[in-house]
């Protein structure tokens, strides 16, 4: 969708959570910030609610769990049940190391794959940048020119805050 | 996550003031032409990995009977070095993930070398599992996939088995680890070519930067996988060695037999690897002059440690012999008497003194500042750990329980070959990587810069673009 | 090759209507599938089918056959049959009764018309079932590609039709002028060959002569009978009748004369728990086969041989109050040992046996004083049935060579001789046969003396020929062919019949003479004949001995001689145990085959004593020039614990040049021109020096200690005696019948069961078994006991499991680099004081795979590829092995074998694996998978043999529950061949068998003796090895352990006395 953003670039990251805070101490929502590095401390800022990737990233390692437990125990209890070295044909203890690694597999891959697709990542997807500098040592404070009521005031805020450059522009996302 | 900053302990970025700097240094020699040095080295290694590749079709022609194995000695430079090469793997996801865990900043300048690393080394230990076998062309049958032979399965009791999910796996999540972390940076080079109007290359590392912009939400869900990858990898990388021990460990050959095997390979690996790293390190610094962002001190962290875990498997090998005597078993203390006095004596002592003697030098503060010699021990560290695992193969199955079968071992040009050739492999891979790829972690030394000085050249009123 | 004898045999299949004919009214409609799976299958061939016919049918069969193994790659198609022959079922094996050249009755296995197997005919009182290796490898000289293939005059080839028609003429001219004709062969058992050779001969009435001859010749025997008794004959000795074997370097265990029937007969009295155990004395110089075995040895020069008997001969007189021969010089071996051995010879009288290997007449006579002194005439020694099986005549050869010099000769016809290369006379007569008129030499194939003739003519191999054999007066046995005629050859004795006019087939000649000579009253002839013919063994009466009278006088004369004292170093001549006289060089099963005591396969060398090697500085593998009169040598060296000091030995039978490919690639020196006219050994002016070459000799074993006597000497000394780290105690278990018959607990035997048992007490596991308990088990478990007392590592398992297993031979290159690929080994470990050859002792233990019901492999193979059966096996899967070699890694025994190499097609493994000739390759066991480079195999109890074994006792009884015959003698391979009956084979589980009782019947002496090898990895091995039990006083016991103490006390610097009691086992090289 199209988008007016209200931008203030910075230089120092220490800036940017300075003007963060005036920001949203005065209301105004934040509707994104562009950084080279990710800024400690940020996240209350910009409202969003804690990942669940983690909660994904467990039931994707059960579901490892129980595919490797179902897979051995189902081929050596009931398919083909063997007399391997004098051992029983159910040998738990010897199930664990493949249990475990399947466990870290599914858990690490079905993980990364969630995150590609929620931040909507692919090869060769292009980027819109509001400055090509944004990925190398320039800080963007973005807000949604619908969403504010007193435009002075968050440019007077960036003014402050010491940005070196306020401007408006059409963002398509 | 987390709100807290962790208090800086030390500097170590020196002599930098702004964030472009550090993307100027790091990208410098991505984006200047290849110099001759760089072409000389990579097409050698290249080479050297050729005539590795030409020993590796031999054997598939000819048969294992190429290699110097009996029917008493059946592994020898094969396993030895897929042990060897899945250590030098584990110290680069031990830096990316147990150093990030424990918020050691100074990993953040020598993670991503590292982790290079650790994708090599498995690279080149996976092909000796597969070459090793008799018959290469059924590896497939390593896999459990219902077939039409009757039922058919895999022997989930076998070390080697397990091996085989371990390694794979390992090497996924690694390379997912190194690639993750990768992002951001080929996002970062790919609007530096953009600024310098060179759109085909831009639009390379376009696709592989997969579109990242660095928006800050990104950016805290980007830092929460990459702490549960990090937690995630840390038993990895222990069990996967763990595992690989098994393959010893659960036998019932005296000097394989034995219990204590598994902490004593970590150990083993992270020493190894962090040996490989030094290496690494002090060449791509030296050549890259990023002598700022990978400092003496990080060069020190790296000796202390390799100090420590050489210390541990010291420990490791008189406890061995300790129980051995301890055992009252006449099999166990002959076979680790043999060792040590043994035909094989001398690669025992070779192991010992590169493994155990060596790197106590680096109590001494001039020796680990001291580049050269570093580098020196840290090639002994490698030779020493290559050795190890030749001694636990070799000297545990020549003489093992009937003296009717005991026989000796020599190794033939085409193993040497493969040897050779495995590292020949490792150093051209490293090479391109280090050519076409960000060697040091630019967001993540971004961080530890603290107090930037204001950059030159910042334009106003820029319009937004599309790469 | 194949392509002329196919058409041959089509041929012949089309020509003859009347086989036709008879193949009709041949079928027998009452005979159900069920009965050509049984016995009866031969039972009704032998009765309806004629054999001539089967033959026919036979042959196309065969090379049908032998065009499908044309292919590249073992057998991959099969050519159905035109005909079915209806005695052949193609899957299920026909078998034969016939006789080796030996004279060992043997049961022929055929698979669609090919033998593929020789196994020994249980049937004979003679051998008791048994083969030895030579007599396996035999079946390969059948398929060797280097036989001759057609008739040949100097180098161009003859028709057979052009050859008789040029021969006939030529002998009956040869008659006509009165030339003198002389027939030279080797031994021959067969009544039938010779009355056929006299029936060549007859013709030239005096002229002509049949002169019998042997490569390593025991002629002195006969010829000291001749002298003493006047019967000039090799007497039938009788091993299982005596209770004192007194043997003077003779090998009658490993390759004197008859061994198969002498193990037999050796073993039968070698059980402890049996009503008596024969004691075993050996004095030789080098360290036989025999030796190895004996309970007692003690070593003596060649020279100092005759010494020895003088003065046992005056022991064993003076005991029993006779005169004793005068003038001999005192001496005696070590210990006194010869007053010992004289008591209990005498304490024995009448059940005791003094027998002498050495070829020398005064020596022999002197055997037969005592002999006759002992009343062992008649007990021991039977000259009443003499023995048939070495006829060789010394002074006929002698006479017959000076005949040659002389140019006396107008013919000479060679029967399957070579003297040029197996005597001392060869390089005379290679020299005088040129001059010879007309020479003729029939054999297998040409070899060294061949060349030399004016004609070469190919016979026949004893599987493809009709005959029949004399083992002694009174056993008789039958040949009959297995296989039509690979090649245009044909038998030596039709041969000489046709040019002696005689037509018609030689098939009917045997049939003719036995039916006039052999054939009594009762059943007729036809029925006797055929019931004969399918048992190949016949029985009549011995005759009664009559009482004999030695003259000690006429001795006194002749014994002056051997009064000397010999020389310092001494040159020993002696025959391996599988290449024996040389015959058999070109045979790649027999090359491979490790000799029982040096363990070298492949090649030629000088055994030199360990005293004599210390003092020369000499070490495996050091080339020596040897020279022994004018003449030298050059032969690496084997130092050799346990041989006598001052003599070196060289094999015979190697160092052929003519013998074929394989010969070739051994090389070698032939060492039977220096052979003395009497005796075994040159005795004087022999000189031994270093060249300073080296040489790598190829050892199935390099190590013949039981731990490393280095790092023993480091660190007993500081450490005290268990670091020695000696563990033969938990390998193998001996002791010595003193201990094991006394009741006292507190003897090193009794003490160590009690350890034993303590220490099984301690082994637990895990898991519970998979298997049942055995009282209810509906299952079979299949088990192997192995008795330690009766192996005397003769190697005879080892060719047969090659051969039913179709084991690849792989040559000496791969075996240096240890990959020999034998299922089955003979380890060979020494004890006692290595510089004190007589306190040598050697024991032999098999080694193949334990089965473990713990398997060690099993649990690693990531493919699972080998598995565990329900009835105990530890399986092979071939096809799924991926070769990742851990299962051998972690093998404790290491008895498994890995292909390391594609064997069956690889360059340089040509010519060495039968598998790789068109013809060789015929001899592969159709029912057991050749395997490819990169997989893993090992010994599979024959899981072939046993399945087949089942199905026969399903359809015997009808009911899937049959179990086998429990105390069935060939369920494996090794078991079946073995002459001693050392293996014990079975369903351990099956209350009925012998095995079930060495398991589990705690009554039973052999489950006393019963242990496993290192039984503390809890392996649960289903192989287990029975203590073995030298005839040894707990004296003599203990005196060796003080030697070996002694040893071990200066080597290692620290008091070693004391050790585990048992004999204690020590580096010996």
């Amino acid at each position: 969708m199209k988008r007016n953003l209200l931008i203030g670039k910075y230089w120092d990251p220490e800036a940017v959570l300075e003007g963060l805070d005036k920001l949203t101490s005065q209301g105004v929502r934040i509707f994104d910030v562009f950084s080279p590095f990710p800024i400690h401390g940020i996240d209350p800022y910009l409202g969003s609610k804690r990942t669940r990737l983690t909660v994904a990233a467990f039931i994707y390692g059960c579901l490892g769990f129980l595919t490797a437990v179902t897979m051995m125990s189902l081929i050596y209890g009931v398919v083909w049940p063997m007399n391997i070295g004098g051992k029983p044909a159910l040998a738990f203890p010897s199930f664990v190391p493949i249990t475990f690694e399947l466990t870290v597999l599914f858990a690490a891959h079905g993980m990364v794959i969630t995150f590609f697709i929620v931040g909507s990542y692919w090869p060769g997807k292009r980027a819109r940048l509001l400055d090509i500098r944004q990925t190398d040592d320039v800080f963007i404070i973005a807000i949604d020119k619908s969403k504010v009521s007193d435009e002075a005031a968050v440019k007077a805020v960036f003014e402050q805050t010491g940005a070196y450059d306020i401007s408006e522009t059409e963002y398509v996302k | 996550m987390s709100h807290v900053r962790s208090p800086i302990r030390q500097k170590w970025v020196t002599n930098t003031e702004t964030y472009g700097q550090i993307t100027a240094d790091v990208a410098r020699p991505i984006e200047a032409k290849p110099n001759l040095l760089w072409l000389g080295v990579t097409a050698f290694s290249g080479l050297v990995m050729l005539m590795g590749f030409a020993m590796i079709g031999w054997t598939i022609w000819e048969g294992i009977g190429t290699w110097g194995l009996n029917k008493t000695v059946g592994w020898a430079f094969d396993i030895t070095n897929f042990v060897f090469w899945v250590g030098i793997g584990h110290a680069g996801t031990l830096i990316s993930a147990v150093l990030l865990l424990f918020r050691q900043e100074w990993r953040n300048s020598i993670n991503r070398a590292s982790e290079a690393m650790t994708i090599f080394a498995v690279v080149c230990a996976g092909i000796f599992p597969l070459l090793h076998m008799g018959r290469i062309w059924l590896g497939l049958w390593f896999l459990p996939f219902p077939n039409t032979r009757g039922s058919l399965w895999v022997n989930f009791n076998s070390p080697l088995l397990w091996d085989v999910f371990a390694i794979s796996t390992y090497l996924s999540v690694s390379l997912v680890f190194w690639y993750l972390g990768m992002i951001p940076d080929f996002a970062t080079i790919r609007d530096r070519f953009a600024m310098k109007g060179k759109m085909a290359i831009s639009r390379i590392y376009g696709i592989l930067s997969f579109g990242w912009e660095g928006s800050s939400r990104n950016w805290s869900r980007y830092e929460v996988i990459s702490l549960i990858l990090s937690g995630l990898a840390t038993p990895l990388v222990l069990s996967v060695h763990t595992i690989v021990s098994m393959d010893f460990a659960t036998s019932v050959i005296p000097g394989w037999h034995t219990t204590i095997f598994p902490p004593y390979f970590v150990a083993g690996a992270i020493f190894s690897g962090f040996g490989m790293v030094q290496t690494l390190m002090i060449v791509t610094r030296k050549v890259y002059k990023l002598e700022n962002y990978i400092t003496m001190d990080h060069m020190e962290s790296i000796a202390k440690i390799v100090l420590a875990t050489g210390s541990l498997v010291g420990l490791a090998y008189m406890t061995e012999f300790f129980t051995a005597w301890y055992s009252g078993s006449l099999w166990e203390r002959y076979i680790f008497i043999n060792r040590a006095f043994g035909p094989f004596g001398w690669s025992y002592w070779i192991m010992f003194s590169c493994n155990v003697i060596t790197p106590q030098l680096f109590w001494f503060r001039k020796i680990r500042t001291s580049m050269v010699l570093t580098f020196i021990i840290s090639i002994f560290v490698n030779i020493g750990m290559w050795f190890e695992r030749f001694v636990i193969i070799v000297t545990s199955l020549h003489q093992d329980y009937l003296p009717s079968s005991w026989a000796s071992y020599s190794p033939t040009y085409v193993e040497f070959g493969i040897l050779i050739g495995s590292f020949g492999l490792f150093f051209f891979l490293f090479f391109l990587f280090a050519k076409f790829a960000p060697v040091v972690n630019m967001f993540e030394v971004k961080t530890l810069l603290k107090h930037p000085k204001k950059p030159e050249g910042l334009k106003t009123g820029s319009e937004p673009v599309t790469v | 090759m194949s392509q002329p004898t196919y058409w041959r045999g089509l041929d012949e299949l089309k020509q003859t209507p009347e086989f036709l004919e008879e193949a009709k009214n041949e079928f027998p409609t009452s005979m159900p599938l069920e009965d050509m799976l049984t016995d009866k299958a031969d039972e009704a061939l032998g009765t309806t089918a004629s054999r001539r016919d089967f033959m026919k049918v036979m042959g196309f069969g065969i090379t049908a056959a032998t065009l499908a193994a044309c292919a590249e790659g073992p057998v991959k198609k099969a050519i159905p049959y035109v005909n079915k022959p209806d005695d052949v079922v193609p899957g299920v094996a026909n078998w034969y009764a016939s006789t080796t050249p030996a004279g060992v009755p043997v049961l022929v296995k055929t698979r669609e018309g090919r033998p593929i197997k020789l196994e020994g005919n249980p049937d004979s009182s003679h051998t008791g079932g048994g083969l030895d290796a030579a007599g396996q490898a035999i079946l390969l000289d059948l398929y060797d590609q280097d036989r001759g293939r057609k008739p040949s005059k100097g180098d161009a080839f003859v028709d057979w039709s052009d050859l008789d028609s040029a021969m006939i003429p030529a002998f009956q001219q040869i008659a006509a002028s009165g030339g003198a004709v002389r027939v030279l062969s080797r031994t021959i058992s067969s009544p039938s060959a010779k009355a056929a050779i006299a029936a060549f001969l007859a013709p030239f009435g005096e002229n002509g002569s049949h002169v019998t001859y042997e490569a390593v010749s025991a002629s002195a025997i006969s010829q000291a009978h001749e002298a003493d008794f006047g019967v000039k004959a090799f007497p039938s000795y009788r091993f299982d009748k005596a209770k004192v074997i007194a043997s003077f370097s003779c090998d009658f265990l490993g390759s004197w004369v008859s061994p198969v029937e002498f193990l037999h007969q050796w073993a039968s009295r070698r059980n402890p728990d049996g009503a008596w155990m024969s004691r075993h004395y050996q004095v030789e110089s080098v360290l036989s086969n025999t030796g190895a075995n004996a309970d007692l040895r003690f070593t003596v020069k060649p020279s100092q041989e005759g010494l020895a008997l003088l003065n046992l001969y005056n022991k064993v007189a003076r005991l029993l109050g006779q005169p004793s021969l005068r003038g001999v010089t005192e001496f005696n071996v070590a210990a006194n040992g010869l007053d010992k051995l004289a008591t209990e010879l005498v304490a024995a009288k009448g059940e005791s046996l003094v027998v002498c290997g050495t070829n020398d007449v005064v020596l022999q006579r002197v055997v037969n004083g005592i002999n006759s002194m002992l009343g062992n005439y008649g007990t021991t020694v039977d000259l009443a049935n003499p023995s048939m099986l070495h006829q060789a005549d010394d002074v006929a050869l002698a006479t017959l060579v000076d005949e040659l010099k002389g140019g006396k000769i107008a013919a000479l016809v060679l029967l399957e001789a070579n003297p040029v290369y197996d005597t001392a006379y060869g390089a005379a007569i290679a020299q005088a046969l040129p001059t010879v008129g007309l020479s003729v030499s029939i054999s297998l194939k040409a070899d060294e003396t061949s060349k030399f003739c004016t004609y070469y003519v190919p016979s026949s191999h004893f599987l493809e020929s009709w005959g029949d054999a004399q083992q002694n007066a009174y056993t008789y046995s039958l040949v009959q062919p297995a296989i039509y005629p690979i090649f245009k050859t044909r038998q030596a004795e039709e041969t000489l019949l046709r040019w002696a006019g005689v037509q018609g087939s030689y098939r009917d000649y045997v049939m003719a003479y036995w039916q006039s000579n052999l054939y009594g009253e009762g059943l007729g002839f036809g029925k006797f004949w055929e019931e004969t013919l399918r048992k190949g063994i016949f029985t009549k009466e011995a005759a009664v001995a009559a009482p004999l009278t030695f003259n000690a006088e006429a001795l006194q004369t002749a014994t002056g001689r051997l009064n000397t004292a010999g020389s310092d170093l001494e040159l020993a001549f002696y025959q391996k145990v599988g290449i024996r006289d040389g015959r058999q060089a070109n045979n790649p099963w027999l090359q491979e085959l490790p000799d029982p005591v040096s363990r070298v396969v492949w090649d030629d060398y000088v055994s030199v004593p360990y005293t004599l090697a210390e003092e020369e500085g000499l070490k495996d593998g050091d080339v020596v020039e040897v020279k022994a009169g004018e003449s030298s040598f050059s032969l690496p060296v084997i130092v050799q614990p346990g041989q006598a000091n001052g003599v070196i030995a060289v094999a015979l039978g190697y160092g052929r040049t003519d013998a074929g490919r394989v010969a070739k690639k051994v090389g070698g020196v032939n060492v039977y021109p220096f052979m003395p006219a009497s005796g075994n050994a040159v005795t004087s002016n022999v000189s031994m020096s270093k060249t300073g070459g080296e040489y790598e000799l190829a050892r199935v074993q390099t190590y013949s200690l039981l731990y490393d006597e280095n790092i023993g000497k480091r660190f007993a000394k500081s450490w005290g005696k268990e670091y020695e780290f000696d563990r033969s105690h938990e390998i193998v278990k001996e002791t010595v019948l003193g201990y094991y018959q006394s009741e006292d607990a507190n003897n090193p035997y009794h003490k160590s069961l009690k350890k034993y048992e303590d220490k099984k007490a301690h082994l637990v596991t895990l898991w519970e078994s998979h298997f049942e308990d055995p009282e209810t088990s509906q299952y079979l478990h299949w088990a192997m006991a192995i008795d330690l007392n009766k192996c005397t590592g003769c190697g005879a398992c080892v060719v047969s499991c090659n051969a039913e297993n179709n084991v690849p031979v792989v040559g000496k290159k791969e075996v240096l680099t240890r990959r020999e690929m034998h299922w089955m080994r003979i380890d060979r470990y020494y004890s006692g004081d290595p510089t004190n050859p007589d306190t040598v002792d050697t024991v032999f233990q098999p080694m193949l795979c334990q089965h473990c019901d713990n398997a060690p492999c099993e649990t690693v193979c990531p493919v699972l590829a080998t598995i565990h059966s329900t009835e105990g096996l530890n399986q092979m899967a071939y096809n799924r092995c991926v070769g990742t070699r851990y299962c051998a890694n972690n093998c404790p025994y290491k008895v498994r074998r890995f292909n390391w190499f594609n064997y069956t097609n690889g360059s340089e493994f040509t010519d060495i694996n039968p598998s790789q000739s068109e013809v060789g390759r015929l001899v592969l066991n159709p029912d057991v998978t050749v395997r490819f480079r990169g997989v893993m195999e090992k010994c599979s109890f024959c899981v072939q043999r046993l399945q087949d074994k089942k199905l026969r006792a399903k359809l015997k009884d009808q009911t899937s529950f049959a179990k086998p015959d429990p105390n069935d003698r060939g369920f494996t391979a090794c078991q079946q061949s073995c002459p001693t009956g050392a293996i014990v084979f079975g369903d351990r589980n099956d209350p009925k068998s012998e095995i079930n009782k060495i398991w589990f019947d705690p009554a039973s002496k052999e489950n006393e003796r019963k242990y496993h090898v290192i039984e503390e990895v809890k392996t649960l091995s289903s192989i287990a090895y029975l203590t073995k039990v030298r005839n040894r006083t707990a004296e003599e016991a203990e005196a060796q352990a003080a030697a070996i103490a002694g040893y071990k006390t200066e080597i290692f610097g620290v008091d070693m006395s004391g050790g585990h009691g048992e004999a204690v086992h020590t580096e010996a090289h």
